[in-house]
């Protein structure tokens, strides 16, 4: 469970790495999240709750999501059992109206084991344009099936994050530039002439050599001996 | 000053480095490399004398071939595509006259060294179809608009002086321009495609532009069926007129044209001969379903049928050009798999034969070869795991007889002596697959080719304007006494469906061709084998059908289903989309979709993910306090590339890496203002792509590096769906100066040796950069350096040493595939394009090998010397003591 | 006890002074004996140090040996010094003696105090072996500040298998 929420805790801090200062829009997104809990090859989606992020920029969330019935958990539970998938629809609005919806996948017996603590994933574009949304559940090793007692599966909790793009690196001919310029002003003035003192510059010779005579001088009679043997 | 020369000093560090690791001695030239020369698909051709053949193709190289041997004897590469060559002309100099996009260029070209004579351009603003025709030093450009008239503009060929203005010609009658020609000085039209039309044609010179009229039916009588119209090649003011496929020849005359009564091939020609003129046409025994040389001499109507002693499985296309003295005749004729021929008339020998398709690889694989029968049989030994002790014992004594006889004699086995795998397996097969359907197999040592096989009416994919034909390796030829297996993929040329041609990439042999009755959306290799180690290959049909191939592989996907997945990329609907199989009520395999991926507007440029064949040796890099950084080596990672028109920042490119599983973007990133080309090179944890600047006008080259962090979250193995902490990414951006074609980095068997990136560039060169110069220093790296990493420069070298072809120029590259030989240092690159280049490459010098320089016998008689020298000296000092001692 | 000492001390000189005290003895009368001096005893306790005085000596010998690594330990600090933290042939030689002598040492240990026969010398031994394994310790030291142990992770790194791949993916641009 500790190590969980180190996960946890550690993915947090990965998916909530801003990158604030670089992004130039802005706007909010409603999410409805649809999800189906029997494995079939044209799935039937039903009602998990809504997302709403109010900001881009800052991420900020509001989640509503309904606790899961008792058809749904042994649903669920069964899912897992056989080690099937977990499959999520998201409906996104973005604020201009425009609707798209993407299916997520994940290991039911994941979810399952995670307690239904699960984390949704927005992938923006550079303009801001939601291009993918992922579910995923935070954990070291997969698993194949498993069966967790029905009373633990009762709410989602979905922690959300929004990922932006990046703004690509530009080659950084500046900073070159002006190490080659330190460097140019280090050999200058290394050709200065050190006018330090003889003992100034070469202490850290010559103390060593007074130490040796002195550790010899104390050591002969008998240490000598003893090194001898 | 001192800034230059400092950046100088560096310069040379950084050459020296270089110098080091690549470079070749003058004696090793083509020593552990080859280069086949092509010039492309042959559109026109002209045989100057008895000695030249000039060609031009449509790959826009013109060149001038030894007539005797086919050799290259020099080439001219021009613009590339969309320019086209249009006009080829040759006489005391080569005319041509290439372009497209509205820039022509009109060439003079030297006829003995290919040397530019003169050149001239001119920008022509319509865009519709040109026609273009030389006559009299005048080069007329006639550009018909269709039910109006016709703009004819002349030029002076050598000078491009446009003497006047643009003449229009009215031309009503111009309705269909596949129904009108150029014959000549003329232009001519059918009014309709049947028999019922009228025949139009007009002297475009002419300063009265009188326009004539007959009716078809008067010429060539009525009939049904479609009418075609066409001009007779190298010849004058000559057509045909096509119905049926029975052509008739019809000299247009000022007045009223002449019909020939003969019936020709709609793909005849007509070639001078003396002051006759020969018409040229190639027909089809029906009986012995061979191709013979029809000759019918214009004026006297005598017929000569020449049979031909050349045989190509893939049927000969056409006669492109012929040059004829007397009663003999020089043919130069190209089959459907593009190959070119020069038959000898009377004879009907052909001369030499060019393989013009290797011009046109579409796909490229290396493949082992077997091993020799004699080795072969001592790995048997252990086969058999049920051995009875007195068979293993016969085992062991047969096979030790063959040793024995092998060393006595100094022969090996009986089959295919040459082709069997070497100590450091070097030597490879090559499999190529060509746009024409043709499969070379070559020999990596020699370039020769081992066998070909012609597939008729097939075509490869188009995928983002490239070609392409999956090609799959079901089987090495590791598993002896089973041959190896190779699938290749590619779709009818008629009904689009899937083509499957599972062949032995050894021999040749035909394992099974199948015309599958769908269309191929996607194609995967199994990653598991059955129990005789064939992989099976997975077909997603266009209505998400499931088929296998063997149908026996079924079971292991079934077996193996939720670990297999599969993901496509449409570049219509700019969508990406995740599959996973299952089987469905009616026993079918079918695919559900397990993840989304919407590009919005953006063109998708490119999907490239990590060779599957490929090992990593290190988990991780050492940093400089000597902990780890772990790798993000995830072998679901997809890399896509996109561009999307912006209103602020022009184009923008986004980079997504994508878990194929889950759909989970890993990492993005964006440059704006931007521009094609773009290439990626994804391997182990990192890609480097590449994109023009648009912003500062130059190339650059970026890399991204994944790294997981000072722990494994999971050492032991690697899920998708286990998502415990994302990679955290490493970028750096670089000058390249020069413009890539094409990008591929090396392959090793152990993957101990250093990464190089091959990079082929405009020029011809294809060159090597070390992945040491791109690996992101980190935000800290250039101020405080980790051992043993190269100080960032912001502008990449490109030094001459690196060039893997030194002075050969390959042009046109398309691709470049590399294999991993078994010895560790090294890697094997086949670059093609228009050429075939194949080297050897070596990122860390040849660390596991041996010197070629080093002295065998001198430190075998060192130490020979040095033993027997101590054992005469034991026996001298054994002596010496003995006498000592009864002294 | 004291006079013991001063006996011990003097213990050079000791023949010459009985002599001298033996003349003395003779002229015992007309020269008071010098304050806390007693020629009685003089006799047995020279028979008694000559029995003690080979004890002490084995005794100051074995200690002396068995200080001696510990005696050494300025010198071998030293030496470090000078040897630098480089790795190349001298400084690895100098590494190897400082492993090899302690080690050497610690297998000859019997062998070392077998001279100092039938006295116990558990005590020395004791000391003895702490002496070259703090040799040991140095050495060991000199090694990890050389940065010659394997104790970062990165020194494992070659032997970090690559992981099983769980699941497996193909596919491509659609064909169509």
């Amino acid at each position: 469970m500790n190590i969980k929420c180190v996960i946890v805790c550690l993915l947090i801090y990965f998916f909530s790495f801003i990158y604030a200062s670089n992004i130039e829009y802005d706007g909010y997104v409603h999410i409805n999240l649809r999800h189906a809990l029997v494995s079939s090859e044209s799935p039937v989606f039903t009602d998990r709750g809504n997302i709403t992020i109010q900001s881009l920029r800052t991420g900020s969330s509001t989640i509503q999501q309904k606790a899961l019935s008792q058809s749904d958990k042994i649903k669920l539970r069964d899912l897992s059992a056989a080690n099937k998938f977990y499959q999520l629809k998201s409906i996104v609005t973005a604020s201009d109206g425009s609707q798209v919806s993407f299916v997520s996948t994940i290991k039911a017996c994941m979810l399952v084991e995670s307690e239904l603590s699960d984390i949704l994933s927005v992938s923006l574009d550079y303009s801001g344009k939601v291009i993918t949304v992922t579910l995923a559940v935070a954990s070291t090793s997969t698993c194949e099936g498993a069966t967790v007692p029905i009373d633990k599966l009762k709410e989602f909790t979905t922690s959300v994050f929004v990922r932006h793009t990046e703004n690509g690196p530009v080659p950084d001919t500046a900073t070159y530039i002006q190490k080659l310029e330190r460097e140019r002003e280090a050999k200058e003035r290394g050709e200065v002439k050190d006018n330090r003192s003889f003992l100034a510059k070469y202490w850290m010779y010559i103390v060593p050599v007074i130490i040796i005579m002195v550790l010899s001088s104390a050591a002969n009679p008998d240490g000598a001996g003893g090194a001898a043997r | 000053m001192y800034t230059l020369k400092l950046s100088f000093i560096k310069y040379l560090i950084v050459a020296s480095f270089f110098n080091v690791s690549f470079s070749l001695y003058e004696d090793q030239i083509g020593k552990f490399d080859w280069k086949l020369n092509f010039v492309g698909n042959v559109k026109y051709g002209s045989i100057d004398s008895s000695k030249r053949l000039i060609v031009a193709t449509e790959e826009n190289v013109l060149a001038s071939l030894n007539l005797k041997n086919g050799q290259i004897h020099w080439r001219q590469i021009l613009e590339t595509a969309p320019n086209q060559i249009v006009l080829l002309y040759v006489d005391r100099e080569i005319i041509t006259v290439s372009g497209g996009k509205g820039t022509w260029y009109v060439r003079g070209w030297d006829l003995n060294v290919g040397s530019l004579l003169w050149e001239w351009s001119f920008y022509m603003e319509n865009k519709q179809n040109f026609y273009w025709i030389l006559s009299k030093d005048q080069l007329v450009n006639v550009a018909p608009v269709i039910g109006s008239h016709l703009e004819v503009t002349q030029y002076d060929v050598r000078s491009g002086r446009n003497n006047g203005k643009t003449v229009k010609i009215s031309t009503p009658w111009v309705s269909d321009l596949s129904r009108c020609t150029t014959a000549g000085v003329y232009w001519a039209c059918l009014s309709s495609d049947d028999s019922s039309g009228q025949l139009y044609y007009t002297d475009v010179l002419a300063p009265a532009n009188q326009v004539h009229m007959f009716p078809v039916q008067s010429l060539i009588g009525s009939a049904p069926g479609r009418v075609e119209i066409k001009f007779l090649e190298l010849s004058d003011s000559n057509l045909l007129l096509i119905r049926n496929n029975a052509a008739r020849y019809i000299h247009l005359k000022p007045d009223l044209p002449h019909v020939y009564p003969y019936s020709l091939s709609p793909k005849a020609i007509a070639v001078a001969n003396g002051d006759q003129t020969l018409l040229l046409q190639m027909i089809l025994n029906t009986t012995t379903k061979k191709y013979q040389i029809q000759t019918i001499e214009l004026q006297e109507g005598t017929e000569n049928v020449f049979e031909m002693e050349y045989n190509n499985e893939a049927g000969v296309a056409s006669v492109i050009t012929a040059f004829c003295k007397g009663s003999a005749c020089r043919v130069l004729i190209k089959s459907n798999d593009n190959s070119i021929s020069l038959l000898q008339l009377p004879g009907g020998k052909a001369s030499w034969t060019r393989e013009e398709a290797l011009s046109q690889v579409v796909s490229a694989e290396f493949l082992e070869l077997p091993l020799s029968e004699l080795d072969a049989s001592i790995e048997h030994e252990f086969d058999s795991v049920s051995g009875d002790r007195f068979s293993t014992f016969y085992n062991r004594i047969f096979s030790q007889i063959r040793q024995l006889l092998v060393v006595l004699t100094g022969k090996q086995g009986n089959s295919n002596i040459g082709l069997v795998r070497d100590e450091f397996g070097l030597h490879k097969v090559i499999v190529v697959v060509t746009s024409v359907g043709k499969i070379y197999a070559l020999d990596s040592i020699t370039g020769s080719t081992v066998w070909s096989k012609y597939l008729p009416n097939v075509q490869p994919f188009l995928v983002l304007e490239h070609q392409k034909a999956p090609l799959f390796v079901q089987r090495s030829a590791r598993y002896s006494p089973l041959a190896a297996q190779c699938v290749v993929l590619m779709k009818d040329k008629i009904t689009g469906h899937g083509v499957m041609h599972a062949f032995d990439p050894i021999t040749g042999e035909v394992v099974q061709d199948l015309r599958l009755p769908y269309r191929i959306e996607q194609a995967m290799l199994l990653p598991i084998e059955d129990e005789n180690h064939l992989k099976g290959i997975l077909i997603l049909s266009d209505d998400n059908e499931v088929n296998v191939y063997p149908p026996s592989a079924k079971s292991i996907i079934l077996k193996h289903s939720s670990s297999i997945f599969l993901y496509t990329a449409n570049s219509n609907t700019k969508t990406l989309h995740g599959y996973n199989l299952h089987q469905s009520s009616n026993d079918k395999l079918r695919v559900t979709s397990t993840w989304d991926l919407n590009l919005g507007q953006a063109e998708l440029l490119a999907v490239n993910v990590r060779p599957s064949s490929e090992r990593i040796h290190s988990q991780g890099r050492v940093l400089a306090d000597r902990s780890v950084l772990y790798k993000y080596v995830n072998p679901n990672l997809l890399a896509i590339a996109t561009l999307m028109d912006d209103p602020i920042h022009k184009h923008v490119l986004s980079i997504y890496l994508v878990d194929g599983v889950t759909g989970l973007v890993v990492y993005s990133v964006a440059h704006k203002r931007v521009a094609k080309p773009i290439h990626l090179v994804h391997s182990e944890n990192w890609l480097v792509y590449t994109y023009y600047n648009a912003r500062f006008r130059r190339m650059e080259m970026a890399a991204v590096e994944l790294y997981e962090g000072a722990t494994q979250s999971n050492s032991t193995s690697f899920s998708s769906h286990a998502v415990s902490q994302l990679p955290h990414p490493e970028t750096q951006a670089y000058i390249f100066p020069g413009l890539p074609l094409a990008m591929q980095s090396t392959l090793t068997e152990r993957g101990i040796t250093n990464k190089h990136i091959i990079v082929a560039l405009s020029t011809g060169a294809v060159t090597e950069v070390p992945w040491a110069f791109l690996e992101p220093r980190g935000p800290q790296g250039t101020m405080n350096p980790e051992e043993g990493y190269i100080p960032y420069i912001p502008e990449l070298p490109i030094p001459a040493e690196a060039t893997i072809n030194y002075n050969q120029t390959i042009p046109q590259v398309r691709g470049i595939e590399v294999a991993a030989a078994r010895l560790e240092s090294t890697c094997l690159v086949l670059v093609y394009g228009l050429d075939l280049f194949y080297t050897r490459v070596t990122p860390s010098k040849t660390f596991d090998l041996l010197k070629e320089d080093f002295d065998h016998w001198l430190i075998a008689f060192v130490l020979i010397g040095l033993t027997a020298a101590s054992y005469i000296t034991k026996r001298l000092a054994s002596r010496k003591a003995l006498k000592q001692a009864w002294k | 006890m004291a006079s013991n000492k001063t006996q011990n001390k003097r213990l050079k000189w000791s023949l010459d002074s009985t002599r001298c005290n033996r003349l003395n003895s003779m002229n015992e009368s007309t020269l008071p004996a010098p304050p806390a001096y007693s020629t009685s005893s003089i006799l047995s306790n020279n028979e008694v140090a000559k029995k003690t005085d080979t004890g002490h000596l084995i005794i100051k010998k074995s200690w002396e040996l068995a200080l001696a690594p510990i005696k050494q330990v300025p010198m071998n600090l030293f030496i470090m010094y000078m040897a630098g933290n480089s790795i190349s042939i001298f400084p690895i030689m100098m590494v190897g003696m400082l492993f090899m002598r302690p080690i050497q040492a610690l297998f000859s240990l019997n062998a070392t105090f077998k001279m100092i026969e039938n006295s116990s010398v558990i005590g020395q031994k004791l000391v003895y072996i702490f002496g070259n394994l703090v040799n040991i310790g140095l050495a060991l030291y000199k090694c990890q500040s050389m940065g010659l142990l394997p104790t970062h992770t990165s020194d494992w790194l070659a032997f970090v298998e690559p992981r099983i791949r769980q699941e497996y993916i193909g596919g491509g641009i659609t064909l169509v």
